[in-house]
């Protein structure tokens, strides 16, 4: 006999497929429940112990586990104990063929969020996985509502990009659990900001917050600045000196430019990681710290690896999970959602923001942002500095952001040398091809090839100067 | 039950592997109801299951009983789940069986698992 197929019942209003995490050691029963999940449209991801499970979730964050409670190594129960631990919020569904109360009485005092017996029954399975899931994304959702109804959204996290709306989703699912976290991205895009919406949505969160820059300590200092040291460790080392780690206890350590920790300092941050204790510089005892470690590299860190500059078995370690903050010229109209966000900022209490002209505005989109962030912040700070009006105008704009919307001087534009920009050149490179060029139309006459340029003599004579092209 | 029983039935069973020709009842058919959407991963289940026979004799041959324990208990997962609610049953005995280390149950239940998934093999294999 053939029977007709259960419809399908995937949570509808969110552009992902949910994702479940099946932990079975049968292998017909992962291969079953695969093929039911993925045809009421679920992504599926299977493993067949506690042990490997753990290992994959904190990378692949799914939106609900259904869980066998007879496993090898560790019992359902034991692995259930552990999701919880590091992800409270993530619904678990047990598996069953014991339907003893006993056994569903241990399953839901561990924090369960529904169990199944065993012959499972696909439409029970697909209502409550669905179920689940709306709980699960529930939660996120609501994370993102408390964080926009506290009204303080981190400046650089402002926006509504897909990029952006994807690195919020994944703090948000990231954060709550105690896993390290590794932020990669372009110098100024906000990785501090993404690491302290981390630890504030953290069970962690009225703990310390410590925030190192390795780029900005001496290699020589490094260790002593992470571990701490012991009075008379070193020369000047005067009194006991407490490092990161332990001001961390608690709370959330902040490895900004994990990247340039010298090689002796890298190997002494994969001990702490493997074992959550260190000794001070010069000192004896072992020290425990109880730490979330965030770390965040504007080098991708995986080249770093390839390049021998940074060990692969800490790297290993620190992207437990990973997040790419993506750069502000792949964030579309995010640039003036954050632009008028440091305007609110920086208005006076109770006036209106500076506003955009549609010029303004137009210029700022049209420019790549290569400081990301950062540049936008300084731009708009500068900006309402010298704004004449109510409304910033193009030429409040620094130079570097107005000039490749502004309109050139037609002669410039024209001229076949100054046409197509390479990638990377700058602004001095283009001016400076385009008096090469109207000065070879002019055979060198300079007055003529000012006037072409439509600049003054006296100023084609200051350019000259400065790009060195008087003889 | 005597060693002589149990070993005539442990006989039926190899036998049973081997059948020619097949004769069973309709009623092991009669509760098959196969997922047209799981239904082209039914002939290789089947063959595992039928293969698995085998490891299940000698778990019983050698009181592996936590083996057969464990066999039933994925009997029972996945049985149903394929489109055999009689094997879902029929694990579930066998795992009771091998908790209780019930040699005479044992030995009948793997005599009626085998019977059922070697027909079932011939038939939807």
């Amino acid at each position: 006999m053939i029977t007709e197929r259960t419809p399908s019942s995937a949570p509808a209003g969110d552009e992902t497929s949910p994702l479940v995490l099946v932990i079975d050691d049968d292998e017909d029963t992962r291969t079953l429940l695969r093929r039911w999940l993925t045809g009421d449209g679920y992504d599926v991801e299977c493993a067949e112990s506690g042990e490997s499970a753990l290992r994959s979730l904190h990378r692949m964050l799914p939106d609900a586990v259904c869980l066998d409670l007879e496993l090898p190594g560790w019992s359902g129960l034991e692995t259930l104990a552990r999701i919880r631990a590091h992800h409270p919020r993530l619904p678990v569904v047990i598996l069953t063929a014991d339907s003893s109360v006993g056994t569903v009485v241990s399953a839901v005092k561990s924090g369960a969020w529904d169990y199944l017996v065993k012959p499972i029954d696909r439409t029970k399975l697909t209502t409550t996985l669905r179920n689940a899931v709306e709980r699960s994304r529930m939660a996120v959702q609501l994370a993102q509502l408390e964080r926009e109804v506290s009204g303080h959204p981190p400046m650089g996290l402002v926006g509504e990009s897909p990029a952006m709306r994807s690195l919020l989703r994944q703090i948000d699912r990231v954060a709550p659990t105690d896993v390290t976290v590794l932020i990669q991205g372009e110098s100024g895009t906000g990785k501090e900001l993404v690491a302290r919406a981390i630890h504030e949505g953290s069970a962690r969160r009225a703990e310390a917050w410590v925030a190192v820059n390795c780029a900005a300590v001496p290699e020589t200092l490094q260790e002593s600045e992470l571990f701490g040291h012991e009075r008379g460790a070193f020369t000047g080392a005067a009194t006991r000196h407490l490092g990161r780690f332990e001001q961390a206890n608690r709370g959330t350590l902040f490895l900004d430019e994990v990247a340039e920790l010298s090689p002796s300092a890298q190997a002494k941050l994969l001990r702490v990681l493997q074992e959550r204790r260190f000794h001070r510089v010069g000192g004896g005892a072992e020290v425990a710290s109880d730490f979330r470690l965030i770390a965040a590299s504007h080098r991708d860190l995986a080249d770093e690896v390839a390049a021998g500059r940074f060990r692969e078995d800490l790297y290993f370690r620190l992207a437990v999970f990973d997040l790419a903050v993506p750069p502000l010229r792949e964030r579309g109209g995010d640039v003036l959602s954050i632009a008028r966000a440091f305007l609110a900022e920086r208005a006076a209490p109770g006036a209106r923001p500076l506003r955009l002209s549609s010029e303004a505005q137009a210029c700022m989109m049209s420019y790549p942002w290569p400081g990301n962030v950062r540049e936008l912040r300084n731009a708009m700070e500068r900006a309402s500095v010298v704004a004449a009006s109510d409304e910033i105008a193009v030429a409040d704009l620094p130079q570097r952001v107005r000039q490749p919307a502004a309109a050139p001087a037609p002669e410039v534009r024209a001229a076949p040398a100054t046409a197509a920009p390479a990638g990377g050149r700058t602004l001095d490179d283009l001016e400076r091809d385009a008096i090469v060029d109207a000065l070879r139309k002019a055979n060198n006459n300079r007055t003529e090839a000012g006037r072409s340029l439509g600049i003054g003599r006296s100023t084609l004579y200051r350019k000259l100067k400065k790009y060195s092209l008087e003889s | 039950m005597s060693n002589h029983d149990e070993e005539s039935r442990i006989g039926g069973l190899s036998r049973s592997l081997h059948p020619s020709p097949l004769r069973v009842s309709n009623d092991v058919f009669a509760r098959v109801a196969i997922d047209p959407d799981t239904a082209d991963l039914v002939p290789a289940f089947l063959a595992r299951r039928r293969a698995e026979l085998v490891s299940l004799m000698h778990a019983f041959g050698r009181s592996d009983y936590d083996a057969l324990r464990k066999a039933g208990h994925n009997l029972v997962g996945s049985g149903a789940g394929y489109g055999f609610p009689r094997l879902s049953e029929l694990g579930a005995e066998l795992s009771a069986a091998a908790r209780e280390k019930d040699r005479a149950a044992l030995a009948a239940t793997l005599a009626t698992l085998s019977e059922h998934i070697v027909a079932w093999h011939e038939r939807y294999g």
